[in-house]
């Protein structure tokens, strides 16, 4: 319950045009989209546990601009918020996932037998660790920006008794953010296992950050290769990773671990948030459907200095970002680089696109250092 | 019981009086507005602690908050200001600066001089909660009023969303602007929502006198000089705040303001006179000595660095304020920071001269 919703009854006494915001200055989805008119339609409803427009649009109100990518700006408090409040989400949502249309419907496929030979073969001389994650909601609580305290320590006692009984590689253990000591917190942070202490203003203006670090927690199997983060900016995050470039060795944990977690939760009689039209329900608008991030840390010193390295990762459907996250710059030449898409594609399918994409890169990578073109081996738009 | 907020880490005045016995009981209250427990308590929850100062730990977010949630605020203000019971005290205003003697500084060591205070519309909800009309309507009437000030009070009005980056690097350095919402005490409360949406600042030409909009209340009122001349900064502040007053209630509106707990404003530790009037002074030697503190205690003084409340002081120039807010009057705030300034000069002179100094008797009824 972010500020501001309560007063949903009392702000109707004033006018729309009074209470519209100002964002002449902003440049986010939600931005774009909220007319004048869109405000004053949606701004008499509500979710049924009470989530407002103006909750959904306060991040992109406080937050005009990202330096490096274009945010969504809004943010949904509960599974209903996407039906609720479908005139601006909608078309947020079309934007954001190429012209993915109200009508459409998305694909599911966890099964890492369809992903094509290789992908296990990505050069460890460029890359240097894989990466897989989603997000998934537990049906019937609030997520992150609208959840309270009790609802927050539900997700969290039902995630750990979930998680508790996997058993062979995926056995671990759950380390409770307020039980951690410091050095436990960084060491988990440097090591990319732990999600950030939350200081983005993209974050905290949702609301997301409240009573930090109450029932917040990350979950990690022996080997550090199969992590769930609880409650950070989804009810969970379930990442599979390691060193090296078998991204298919990645994938198919990822895919193991998932259904296993799913498969536990449905014993205890509850279900993720999934619908055929927007597949996984989360918090962010971007990441509807797979919520999938497949990624590696590569190096790319020659390539990324080139004048089309951003217009081959268009080609490819992919997106690069600074090895600390989101809201980083590249340092010296390893960037992060993964699928830019989330909704419209299977996790299958955007595996492979990124699998594909990292090995052409490469190849790229090798040819600049010998000194030879890459002209023709830009690729045509994915 | 599922709700109550993990509080074992806290140290604030809400964490020290939230039993879980009065969280049951108020949770599931709010005010007429809607404004609820979990909201008024939400940045003592999400900030444990401040590195130098027992921070209070819950805002109002409308005038009715203090008395919806009295089983907690009481004991919160009882805590925060020296015993003060509003159930059975009542809380004394005397803008009458002509009771004020000996205001003037020894300007070797006083380098400036500062009164501010805020104030709340009535019928508008606080920082914490306003909805954005509600915050220009603020604004409007705020700005309305200032135009109507005249002669050495005469000024201008300066948007915070139409003001230029350098305009704004300028006021904030020469301490006339209000910090863009950084800490975190403010921003979990819900105050930097839509910054900067009708934020702004009011200045006079000859920027002695100040009012903020809309920062972490709905205005606060400064008054301001170089130099040690509180006794001038003090008449100019009476003045304009009753100006700005009287041209408010010419439109209708009016202050929120009550015999039991003063002024009303969004932080329980303003309450009363809402006052805080201080000096940047150079101590050099006398910050040195282990009794300093003492001495500050003793006479209802506070120190803080020169950059505001969440600073530590840079060399020996400290910003000496009066603790006390409620319970007593604008005019005996002032004077006991007069007195107590006066008194800490003294003891710097005494130092210099290699004299030994004495901490003051604290005040009767502590």
């Amino acid at each position: 319950m972010p500020f501001g919703n309560t007063h949903n009854e009392m702000k109707l006494k004033y006018a729309s045009a009074k209470e519209y915001p100002d964002l002449t200055k902003h440049n986010n989805h939600m931005a774009k989209i909220l007319t004048p008119a869109i405000y004053e339609l949606l701004r008499k409803r509500q979710t049924p546990s009470g989530f407002t427009l103006d909750d959904v649009i306060q991040t992109g109100i406080d937050n005009p601009g990202h330096p490096f990518i274009m945010t969504v700006g809004c943010v949904a408090g509960d599974e209903e918020t996407y039906e609720v409040f479908k005139e601006l989400l909608d078309p947020v949502i079309q934007d954001r996932h190429g012209g993915y249309k109200p009508t459409d419907k998305h694909k599911t496929d966890l099964d890492p037998a369809h992903l094509k030979v290789g992908g296990d073969d990505l050069d460890p001389n460029y890359v240097l660790s894989s990466r897989v994650r989603t997000g998934r909601s537990v049906r019937g609580f609030c997520l992150p920006p609208h959840c309270s305290r009790g609802e927050r320590r539900a997700v969290e006692t039902l995630s750990i008794e979930a998680l508790d009984t996997l058993s062979g590689d995926l056995k671990g253990k759950y380390y409770a953010l307020k039980n951690m000591s410091d050095a436990e917190q960084q060491q988990l942070i440097d090591d990319h296992f732990l999600f950030d202490k939350p200081v983005s203003p993209l974050l905290l203006a949702s609301g997301m950050a409240r009573d930090w670090p109450d029932g917040r927690g990350i979950w990690h199997n022996v080997n550090k290769t199969f992590l769930v983060w609880v409650n950070e900016e989804d009810h969970l995050r379930v990442i599979s990773m390691q060193q090296g470039g078998n991204m298919k060795e990645v994938f198919n944990r990822f895919c193991t671990g998932l259904t296993k977690i799913e498969k536990l939760f449905k014993e205890r009689k509850h279900e993720f948030m999934w619908n055929e039209h927007l597949g996984y329900v989360l918090t962010c608008p971007s990441n509807l459907g797979t919520g999938l991030r497949a990624g590696v840390h590569v190096k790319l010193p020659n390539l990324s200095k080139n004048a089309k390295f951003e217009e081959i990762l268009k080609k490819l459907r992919l997106q690069k970002r600074g090895t600390g996250g989101v809201d980083t710059a590249a340092v010296g030449g390893t960037f992060d680089i993964s699928n830019a898409d989330r909704l419209g594609f299977s996790e299958v399918e955007l595996v492979q696109m990124v699998v594909d994409g990292v090995k052409l890169l490469v190849e790229m990578e090798k040819k600049l250092e010998k000194g030879q073109p890459i002209d023709a081996m830009i690729p045509a738009q994915k | 019981i599922a709700e109550y907020p993990d509080l074992r880490q806290h140290n604030n005045c809400m964490a020290s009086h939230l039993t879980p016995a009065i969280y049951a009981k108020l949770c599931d209250k709010s005010t007429p507005n809607g404004y609820t427990l979990d909201q008024a308590i939400q940045t003592g929850v999400d900030n444990p602690g401040h590195p130098f100062i027992k921070t209070v730990g819950m805002v109002a977010g409308d005038e009715e908050t203090y008395e919806v949630f009295a089983d907690l605020l009481d004991p919160i203000i009882r805590e925060r200001h020296n015993g003060y019971d509003c159930r059975t005290m009542t809380h004394p205003t005397d803008l009458d600066s002509s009771k004020l003697h000996s205001g003037r500084f020894d300007e070797r060591y006083v380098l400036s001089s500062r009164v501010r205070t805020g104030r709340s519309i009535r019928g508008l909800s606080l920082p914490p909660a306003c909805t954005r009309a509600e915050r220009r309507e603020v604004e409007r009437v705020t700005v309305d009023a200032l135009a109507g000030l005249s002669g050495d009070l005469a000024g201008k009005y300066y948007s915070l969303t139409q003001m230029t980056d350098a305009e704004q690097q300028q006021l904030i350095d020469d301490h006339f602007l209000f910090d863009k919402p950084v800490s975190p005490l403010l921003t979990c409360a819900g105050m930097a929502r839509d910054w900067p949406d009708a934020r702004g600042i009011w200045h006079n030409n000859e920027k002695t006198f100040l009012v903020w909009i809309n920062e972490e209340d709905h205005t606060r009122v400064i008054s301001m000089e170089k130099g040690g001349n509180m006794k001038r900064v003090f008449d100019r502040f009476c003045r304009g705040l009753k100006e700005v007053e009287r041209m408010i209630q010419e439109k209708g509106w009016e202050f929120m303001w009550n015999e039991k707990l003063g002024y009303i404003l969004t932080c329980p530790s303003n309450l009363g006179t809402g006052l805080r009037a201080g000096v940047h002074v150079n101590l050099p030697r006398l910050s040195k000595d282990p009794r300093f503190s003492k001495i500050l205690d003793n006479l209802r003084l506070q120190k803080r660095g020169t950059g505001g409340v969440d600073t530590a002081a840079v060399g020996s120039t400290f910003d000496i304020s009066n603790l006390d807010r409620l319970g007593q009057s604008e005019v005996q705030l002032v004077q006991t920071v007069v007195d107590g300034v006066n008194y800490l000069i003294e003891c710097e002179k005494k130092l210099e001269k290699g004299q030994d100094i004495k901490v003051p008797a604290p005040p009767k009824g502590n």
